[in-house]
């Protein structure tokens, strides 16, 4: 007995290392994978072109530390996922989709829907539903990420960065590949997908700070840059895109979705020279009122701002003065919401999403109102308040310019 | 000569039936027998002791077992000078008069058995045979040369006792009533071995330990029929009852300390006559994750410890396959990060991952086993060639690649780690098998490994004890020593309850 | 020394159908509730807790009436022979179906999720050798296995949970209203299907302890009830109602989705991990409990020789059941849900009253 059984084991080992592989196949070796992790959809006529970026590493054994180094590939197909199949005809590696971070789609793409290419991420058993989306403006995906590429930036790092670094100004966001879902599958609510521009530098200066910078060419004066500003909206029942919200329309929408996290706010003092605000903290309510059948929405921002830069010479900080700074802080913001507010009423799109608030809040009432929700947000009556704050200044307390009699 | 030759030929068949059968044999009482039973036998003495004219005794002892001073001053000494013996004239008189306690010895023993004398001859008895009534004395002279009392070699202890057993039985129990004084610690003993019959003693406490257990055990050891018990496994695989396992079944120590504590808690100790290792037994898997250390230092410290102990275990185990498994067929499951690095390090190599990882494993081993068998004075070649043949050159000359390294070197470390090192051996072999079942099917196949594992331990039974106690098949009981370690104070107290409920 | 051999604790045989229940719940209870109970989902395993409570105590007047009978004798005795013989067999019908039913399950959710490439006989009849290698050990194997796999699983989905938690959105959790509360009802029926308690009765002769029944049934409700809520909490509070509603295998979506500190991910090949053990204690013990039908049904001495026919014998009914994994999933929701109910719920509750009525057994509950 157990004679055979370490006969058995030593044949079953034997067995192992010739060749069950095959017969159970599955197996794929890890140096063999091209990890994709940028993908970019565009369209071809009517087929769909694939634009892949694969990290892959340097030259071997160049350096000690080996660098990571951006490769892209293109194939079209009638879908997505046969379009990937052809990779295979040209590429020497096995694409591996499970590592997928950013999606760029065209935004002539999603003139006739989102939710179609949505279901090839959602479905396939390797990639992951974190994956960000974004839809590049004008341009198409590949070009974009060309453009990255061409410049020797590596795009999914450009990309993380823009990503991580966009609370700074807040003037967009971050949908994961789920939460788009979610939204898309919502009848009553309109999606929104963050948008990626690109823009070409004319003159020296722009408006846009350093935190949107993705990669200049020095030497080219003409040169373009991908910037991640405003969202691009998605009609809540076609999922086809509507319009765009950019710059500080972008950033009501944030103020009005609560997802600032900072920002900046310029002001004039009494006597028109700009102080700078930064925003520290904001969180905005939105409040739904039945008057009877006639709904109400109220906003209600809470804002606080520290002062990060005087360029007048006044002594702000008195009573009146901040009280002036609060003032115009308020209006901006409600400003910037009523635009967002705005945008939505003029393409009958609930954005922000009121019907879900409205669920929460009224579950019973929205049971019965959810059919007509279109026609209802129409009539909605929108306030706006904001309340805000501010609290400090850094390390200087008086202007730089302010004179010792002053 | 021929004669010698002949007794010899016809001794060496008796002899062979003694081995062979167990049979007594049937020699008379003198010292002929003797003479032909150790015939080429030249550490056995024989003495012609002349009383005086008409009276001669033979004296038989072993040199070397029985002490000879002993025998010269309280045997030969007495017999040779001594009046009341010069004086006797025939041996009816003598047997008298050493019955009456002439011959100043304690032990003394009369008896016509040549069997018995034989047996206690080569126990350091020295034999005194009267011719004519055909009958012999018995003295216990037994002294021989024997190791002292040292500090453990193997298992090092920080505050615990220094002291180790040693290779004598009775040194050894003398450790263990000097531990612990109480008439309810029973040293039974038995001997074992057609050729070599050795006493192997069973130590237990009365009133804390299984009757039962102790019962069936004594039952077991009697029907061992070996022909010697030079090593451990002699005694510990005829008492354990799953044979097809790597894994051990049976604790052993060389610290009194722990051999005591173990009898506290209701466990059964067996010392082997020349073997300075105790076994413990029934045990379960816990007892090989507890050191005696573990109760001389502080018990939060400890619980974490042991804690990690186990984590370890896990890691030696599970790690080297899992890695096979995601980096050849879940590559999806791999952080991105980690990827890029397992792919740069991976290009070039020429073997799949998991016969690096078997190989490597295996290199690991080899350098345990060839440490352990070479010669002292150039051990520490091993780790030197060891370290720059695995560390340095395999992965300069891209025979095995610097990840796999790692993790099979994680695993060895973590797998040194776990205090048996039988247990430790066994979880090698086991975890070769995982990589092995991995390398076929993946994750999959790692999973029916551990489950396979799993029901290894479920269907091992020590003495009729689960070998998962108390994981399993306990109902929570005695579980509160498994992992974390209760302050003393409540222990005490728990471990009397437990008792009691035992002995219900 | 184990005092009772071959016998296992009644505890050990809770911890079984804990396990038992764990391979439904992972897979099916956060989809299935959300789909009728949308973002209430969470609220539905306490309400089938209520009824399995009720479960409990009706099982423990069986029990306690009948000491160390299994649950055949225990109906031969309450009904009679003709009426026995026939609710045995359907007993033997419908635990057979749902081994071929969760051991094609287990399959596919492994080609699914996992092995897209690999043929899916394998992990069927690999499995099913395990199956037949194992049995053979009788349930105290079986019961230590399952003690350890149960410590093995609840540290991982504890574990899980932990990673989870800080993802989970209120907002996808609420609202909850008494608009919610016949879609909670409803939805709790596919919950109550996960009463396999009644089929470790087909072994209760091997119990010791049984006073201890309902102590510890307690005990194992509340961790199931644990873990089903936290499930579908971390499920639908990390992904909303509608993506988990449109997947099949919906924790491990969410598990998916889970990265510690933005850098270590690719947890779900833990989970996949505890599936397969919890997948095979399931067939494991669901197989142990025909075989006592068997070996009962037909007086046999032992089923030993049986294993191997019963074995083959499920890997065509796996095949037989459905054509695809469609098929296989409308059968779940079709067929075998209102089987469960009926098997699992109302017949033993029908025994137990008749049972009453016959004064065969009278309740008196320590």
């Amino acid at each position: 007995m157990r004679r055979t059984l370490i006969i058995t084991l030593i044949l079953f080992t034997l067995y192992i290392s010739a060749g069950l592989e095959t017969m159970i196949g599955g197996r794929k070796s890890i140096t063999d994978a091209f990890y994709v992790t940028t993908v970019g959809l565009d369209k071809a006529k009517d087929k769909i072109k694939l634009t892949i970026v694969t990290q892959s590493l340097g030259p071997e054994e160049e350096t000690e530390y080996t660098k990571k180094q951006d490769k892209y590939f293109v194939t079209e197909g009638k879908t997505i996922f046969e379009a990937n199949r052809f990779f295979t005809t040209f590429m020497d590696n096995k694409i591996f989709w499970g590592h997928v971070d950013y999606i760029l789609i065209s935004e002539s793409l999603v003139k006739n829907g989102l939710d179609t290419y949505l279901d090839f991420f959602m479905r396939d058993h390797e990639t992951r539903l974190i994956a960000e989306l974004f839809i590049v403006k004008e341009y198409s995906a590949e070009e974009s990420i060309k453009l990255v590429i061409d410049s020797g930036e590596d795009i999914t790092n450009t990309l993380h960065v823009l990503k991580e670094d966009v609370g700074k100004l807040s003037v967009s966001g971050c949908v994961p590949v789920y939460e788009a879902f979610s939204t898309i599958t919502d009848e009553n609510c309109g999606s929104n997908v963050p948008l990626l521009q690109i823009i070409e530098d004319e003159k020296e200066e722009t408006d846009s700070t350093d935190a949107k910078e993705a990669s200049v060419a020095e030497d080219n004066p003409k040169s373009k840059r991908l910037v991640l500003d405003g969202y691009a909206l998605l009609d809540p029942e076609s999922s086809e895109l509507v319009g765009f919200l950019t710059g500080n329309d972008a950033r009501g929408f944030n103020f009005a979705i609560n997802k600032i996290k900072s920002g900046v706010i310029v002001v004039e003092d009494p006597e028109g020279e700009d102080v700078t605000l930064e925003i520290i903290k904001s969180k905005t309510k939105i409040i739904p009122k039945f008057n009877g059948d006639k709904l109400e929405v109220t906003f209600k921002t809470k804002l606080s701002t520290n002062i990060a830069e005087i360029d007048g010479s006044t002594n702000l900080f008195t009573d009146e003065n901040i009280e002036l700074l609060i003032k115009q802080q308020n209006e901006m913001v409600k400003k910037e919401v009523k635009n967002a507010i705005d945008f939505a009423l003029k393409h009958n799109i609930d954005i922000f999403p009121i019907s879900k608030v409205v669920e929460r809040k009224f579950p019973v009432k929205w049971d019965k109102i959810k059919d007509d929700w279109r026609k209802i947000f129409t009539e909605i009556t929108f306030n706006v308040e904001v309340d805000s704050q501010i609290d400090r200044t850094y390390s200087i307390k008086e202007p730089v310019l302010s004179r010792e009699d002053g | 000569m021929i004669t010698l030759s002949k007794v010899g030929d016809e001794m060496k068949k008796i002899r062979t039936d003694i081995i062979n059968l167990n049979k007594k044999v049937d020699l008379p009482m003198e010292v002929e027998s003797f003479k032909g039973l150790f015939a080429n036998s030249h550490d056995c003495v024989f003495t012609e002791v002349m009383i005086n004219k008409e009276l001669t005794v033979h004296l038989v002892f072993v040199d070397g077992l029985a002490n000879c001073t002993n025998v010269m001053d309280f045997i030969l000494k007495p017999l040779t000078t001594l009046e009341k013996f010069t004086n006797i004239k025939d041996e009816k008189k003598l047997i008298d008069v050493i019955k009456g306690g002439s011959l100043y010895y304690i032990s003394v023993k009369e008896t016509n058995d040549v069997n018995l004398a034989v047996e206690l001859l080569l126990m350091g008895t020295a034999v005194l045979i009267l011719k004519e009534a055909k009958i012999a004395f018995l003295f216990e002279t037994r002294g021989f040369e024997s190791r002292s009392i040292q500090v453990p070699t193997e298992e090092t202890s920080l505050k615990g006792s220094k002291d180790a057993f040693v290779e004598t039985l009775r040194t050894n129990t003398a450790m263990l009533r000097r531990k612990m004084r109480t008439p309810d610690l029973v040293i039974e003993e038995l001997i074992v071995g057609k050729v070599s019959k050795t006493k192997v003693s069973v130590s237990y406490i009365d009133g804390i330990a299984n009757d039962q257990l102790v019962k069936s055990l004594r039952e077991r050891l009697k029907k061992i029929e070996t022909d010697q018990v030079l090593f451990t496994t002699v005694i510990e695989e005829e008492i354990i009852d799953s044979q097809y396992t790597p894994f051990p079944q049976v604790e052993y120590t060389e610290k009194p300390d722990k051999f005591c504590s173990a009898l506290l808690e209701g466990r059964i100790g067996i010392i082997i006559d020349g073997i300075p290792f105790t076994m413990i037994i029934p045990t379960s898997i816990v007892n090989f994750f507890q050191t005696t250390d573990d109760y001389s230092h502080n018990y939060i410290v400890v619980s974490i410890i042991r804690g990690i102990r186990y984590l370890l275990a896990a890691v030696a185990l599970i790690v080297p396959a899992f890695y096979v498994a995601i980096t050849s067929f879940h590559l999806e499951m791999i952080p991105e990060g980690l990827a890029l690095s397992v792919i740069s390090t991976e290009k070039g190599v020429p073997f799949p991952i998991f016969i690096e990882c078997i190989l490597l494993s295996i290199a690991f081993q080899t350098l345990i086993e060839a440490g352990a068998r070479i010669w002292s004075s150039i051990g520490g070649m091993v780790s030197l060639v060891g370290a720059l043949i695995v560390g340095e050159a395999a992965i300069t000359a891209n025979f095995i690649s610097p990840g796999v390294v790692v993790v099979v070197a994680a695993a060895a470390i973590a797998n040194y780690t776990i205090p048996n090192k039988d247990f430790a051996f066994a979880i090698w072999i086991w975890e070769i098998i995982l990589i092995l079942l991995s390398s076929v099917i993946g994750l999959y196949g790692m999973v029916i490994g551990i489950i396979l594992l799993i029901h290894h331990w479920a269907q091992m039974e020590v003495m009729g004890e689960p070998y998962l106690a108390p994981f399993a098949a306990t109902d929570g009981r005695n579980s509160k020593d498994a992992i974390i370690r209760s302050l003393f104070v409540f222990k005490k107290k728990e471990s009397l309850d437990e008792q009691s409920k035992i002995n219900e | 020394m184990v005092k009772n051999k071959g016998k296992i604790s009644v505890r050990q045989a809770l911890t079984l159908f804990a396990i038992l229940t764990i391979t439904p719940t992972v897979r099916f209870a956060a989809s299935s509730t959300a789909l009728i109970a949308k973002q209430a989902a969470w609220l539905v395993p306490t309400v089938t807790a209520v009824f399995l409570f009720l479960m409990l105590y009706i099982l423990n007047i069986l029990l306690q009436g009948y000491k160390n009978k299994s649950f055949t004798e225990m109906i031969y005795d309450i009904t009679s022979k003709f009426w026995g013989n026939l609710i045995i067999f359907l007993y033997l019908v419908w635990i057979t179906i749902l081994i071929a039913f969760y051991l094609r399950f287990y399959s596919e959710r492994l080609v699914t999720s996992i092995y897209p490439n690999v043929k899916i006989d394998i992990f069927t009849i690999s499995m099913l050798i395990l199956i037949g290698f194992i049995i053979r050990n009788g349930i105290v194997v079986i019961a230590r296995m399952g003690e350890i796999s149960f410590i093995l699983i609840s540290i991982v989905i504890l574990v899980l949970m932990i990673f989870m938690i800080p993802t989970i959105k209120i907002n996808n959790l609420l609202p909850i209203s008494y608009l919610d509360i016949m879609p909670t009802l409803k939805a709790s029926f596919s919950g109550a299907a996960l009463f396999y308690v009644i089929y470790l009765f087909f072994f209760a002769h091997e119990f010791t302890h049984q006073e201890e029944f309902f102590k510890y049934g307690k005990l194992t409700l509340l961790f199931i009830w644990l873990i089903n809520t936290v499930i579908i909490l971390a499920s639908i509070g990390n992904l909303g109602h509608a993506i988990i509603s449109r997947s099949p295998l919906s924790f491990l979506i969410a598990v998916k989705q889970v990265t510690l500190l933005g850098v270590v991910s690719g947890f779900e090949s833990i989970l996949v991990a505890t599936w397969i053990i919890s997948d095979f204690i399931m067939i494991l013990v669901l197989t142990y409990s025909v075989l006592n039908i068997i070996k009962s049904l037909f007086k046999l001495s032992s089923y030993n020789s049986f294993i191997n026919i019963f074995l083959v014998f499920l890997f065509f009914i796996s095949w037989i059941l459905a054509n695809n994994v469609f098929e296989l999933q409308t059968l779940s929701v079709d067929v075998v849900v209102s089987g469960n109910i009926i098997m699992q719920f109302i017949l033993p509750i029908i025994i137990v009253v008749i049972a009453l009525i016959r004064k065969k057994i009278n309740i008196k509950t320590n």
